[in-house]
This record gives C-alpha cells, sequence and structure tokens, in this order.
C-alpha cells in the first residue's frame, strides 16, 4: 500500500480508458502488469482482473445507455449464448481439449483481424437486411452519432450465428481465460452488421453480466484481495467514465484500427498457449 | 406511426431505469472502495472490510441489472424478453453453483 498502489490505481485507468472504448475488458492489460510489474500472483491478478471487467462495464454503460448506443434488446438476445454458454463450459471444464480450442480462438482471432482491415475504411455497414429473428425481435436501433452530426438507424441480422457464436466462445471463455469482450464485438460487428460503435458499447453492456458470476467463485476462494482489487477496480472505474467521452467522439473507423493490433496481440497469446499445453 | 412512437418511448424507459440503476451501483460501490483504501492507508484495521462490501456492491451491480430488465419487460408485457432476462438469471445461479463446488 503505498507508490504500488498509486502505480497500479493508475494503470487501472488507462486499462479502463481503453476498455470502455473498445468494448472489452481490459483483462489483456490488468493480468500482465499485476503480475509482471508488480509480482503478485496469478490467481491474484485474475481475481482482480474479472472485477475490474464489471467495474468497466457498470462505469461504460451509464454514458451509453443515455447515448442510446447500447442496444439493450440485442444484448438481451446474445447474453443468453454467454450466460448459457459459461453454464456449458463450468460443466465441461475437464472434458475439452484445450490444445486445440486455444489453436482454433487463435485461427479464429487471425481470420477477424483479416476481415476487419478488409471494412477499415467503412464508417457504417450499409444495405444490411434484418433476417425474421431481428424482425421478430425488433432488434433494429438508433443512435445520435457526435462525429458524423446526424442519427444513424441500423438494422441487425444473422441472429442465429450471433447467438451461437456467443455459445460457443462463452464455454470456452473459463477455459481460455479471454472472452470479457472481444468475441461479443466480433460478433455483433462481422457477423450481425452493427455499426461498431453501437457493437463496443453493448459489448460493454454485456461484459459485466458474465463477469459477475465467475468473480462470485473468486470471493469465495478468497482470490479477491481488496488492497489489489480494490485500487484496480476504482482506477478503472474512473477510467471507464473518462473513455466514453473519448470514444463518442471518435470515428468508427478509429475504433476499427484500434481493435485489429488487439485481435492480433490476442491471436499470438492464445497460439503460444496452445504451444504451451 | 403510432406504433413507432411506442417502441421509442418503451426503449426510452428501459435505458433510463438501466442508467440510473448501474449509476446508483457503481457511486456506491467507488465511495465504498474509496474510504476503505483511505482507512487502509491511515492503517485502520478495517479499511479491507469495507473495499471489499464495495467490490461486493459493484459485482452484484450487473446481477440486478438483469433482474431489473426483466421487471421492466415484464411491466411492458414483453413476455418473451423476460423469458430471455429468466434464461440469463438461471445460467448465471446455475453456473455459480457449479463453479462453487469444484
Amino acid at each position: 500500500m503505498g507508490t504500488s498502489a498509486i502505480m497500479i490505481f493508475l494503470l487501472a485507468i488507462v486499462a479502463g480508458v481503453l476498455g470502455s472504448m473498445m468494448g472489452l475488458g481490459g483483462g489483456i492489460i490488468i493480468v500482465p502488469a499485476l503480475t509482471l510489474m508488480f509480482g503478485y500472483d496469478f490467481r491474484t491478478a485474475v481475481a482482480a482482473s474479472t472485477v475490474s471487467v464489471i467495474a468497466t462495464s457498470t462505469g461504460a454503460a451509464v454514458a451509453y445507455l443515455r447515448d442510446r448506443l447500447t442496444n439493450t434488446r440485442v444484448a438481451m438476445w446474445l447474453e443468453m449464448g454467454t450466460a448459457s454458454g459459461a453454464m456449458t463450459g463450468a460443466v465441461l471444464a475437464g472434458a475439452l481439449n484445450a490444445k486445440f480450442l486455444f489453436f482454433l480462438f487463435s485461427a479464429l482471432l487471425t481470420y477477424s483481424a483479416y476481415s476487419m482491415w478488409q471494412v477499415r475504411k467503412s464508417e457504417l455497414p450499409e444495405g444490411v437486411q434484418p433476417d425474421a429473428i431481428s424482425r421478430r425481435l425488433q432488434l433494429a436501433g438508433s443512435y445520435y452519432d457526435k462525429v458524423l452530426g446526424r442519427t444513424v438507424d441500423y438494422q441487425v441480422t444473422r441472429t442465429g450465428l450471433g447467438l451461437f457464436l456467443m455459445y460457443f466462445s462463452g464455454a470456452a471463455a473459463g477455459l481460455l481465460g479471454i472472452g470479457a469482450g472481444i468475441f461479443k464485438v466480433l460478433a455483433m460487428d462481422q457477423v450481425m452488421k452493427m455499426p461498431i460503435k453501437a457493437s463496443t458499447a453493448t459489448s460493454n453492456f454485456m461484459i459485466g453480466v458474465t463477469a459477475a458470476a465467475s468473480s462470485v467463485v473468486y470471493f469465495v476462494r478468497g482470490d479477491v484481495r481488496p488492497e489489489v482489487a480494490g485500487p484496480v477496480a476504482l482506477g478503472v472505474l474512473g477510467g471507464a467514465m473518462l473513455g466514453t467521452r473519448i470514444m463518442v467522439r471518435m470515428k468508427g473507423t478509429t475504433i476499427r484500427k484500434l481493435f485489429i493490433p488487439i485481435l492480433l496481440i490476442v491471436a499470438v497469446q492464445m497460439f503460444w498457449k496452445g504451444l504451451g499445453q | 406511426m403510432e406504433m413507432t412512437r411506442g417502441k421509442e418511448s418503451r426503449v426510452d424507459s428501459m435505458e433510463i431505469v438501466l442508467a440510473r440503476l448501474l449509476r446508483v451501483g457503481s457511486m456506491i460501490a467507488a465511495g465504498l472502495m474509496a474510504v476503505g483504501i483511505l482507512l487502509m492507508v491511515v492503517g485502520v484495521g478495517f479499511g479491507g472490510a469495507v473495499i471489499q462490501a464495495g467490490l461486493l456492491t459493484l459485482v452484484s451491480t450487473p446481477v440486478i441489472r438483469v433482474l431489473a430488465a426483466m421487471v421492466v419487460f415484464l411491466r411492458e408485457r414483453d413476455f418473451l424478453f423476460a423469458g430471455f432476462c429468466v434464461v440469463v438469471f438461471v445460467s448465471l445461479a446455475v453456473g455459480m453453483v457449479i463453479g462453487n463446488l469444484e
């Protein structure tokens, strides 16, 4: 408690800003920072990171809901996939082939980085035709884009595939140690063809729920150490509130360009972990 | 026209209710964590417990959010989406129980 707490706090603010802008939990920053820079053990770091996912989600959601960037109906639909997937993952934990999954997800992320690169110049998706489920569930959304200076109306498509992806990544998330937001953003942006800003904001809204379920386990085990998780969560909460202000003033294409290197970093991480299995 | 307007106000109320809930949750959590950290720095024994209370408030906020959304959907007689919330909540509860058994 002292200098290191202040350092952790500042780092958490950065993680919160980035996480809230990209729709991610910020685990890719928090876990390596706590273990490599501050020498905490992996379990303490993962527990603090999981709590910080909730801080990112809650801190950012207030602003994104007000700005109408969060599509709550899409969120509820996809949360069914992540939550039931996480439940399946907990049951199947021992039965899944970790090496295969690491390689599979690494390939999936690499491919996603490539397909995001291809559409790097498109600000908004065009000509999206809603599918039957999307129409039935009234998933179409609209928000006011501060950068474009106009209201953006959008349709949502391939809702079934999106739900399947959420279930699948939710089931694998616990094992792979990722999945806070990266697959949610990909499912909405790349599969369901939502605007990137609505995708990251909606992902942000969703990540808190699954993280809340898994963090209970860390609390029970005693992995949540208040002197670590406290400054992390507080910093991330503040950072997330700040991040929302930056994000609404950014172009969709800029968010996309920041997202591509993140995809590649995580893809390499997954590949590396797969080799070590 | 009439239908579109009805839908707009419905979406609005959902977003306002959830935003308010999440704000209250994060403010209480932030307050407790900040006070707890200060107490810890000063060397007061129960600082850690105050932080822990803040962390628990933070963690329960999204779960309460699922229930709040369900109530709003029920009030709007949108039973399908209320059902979705039930599926999410039950999955979370079962996942939590299984996670703690191991």
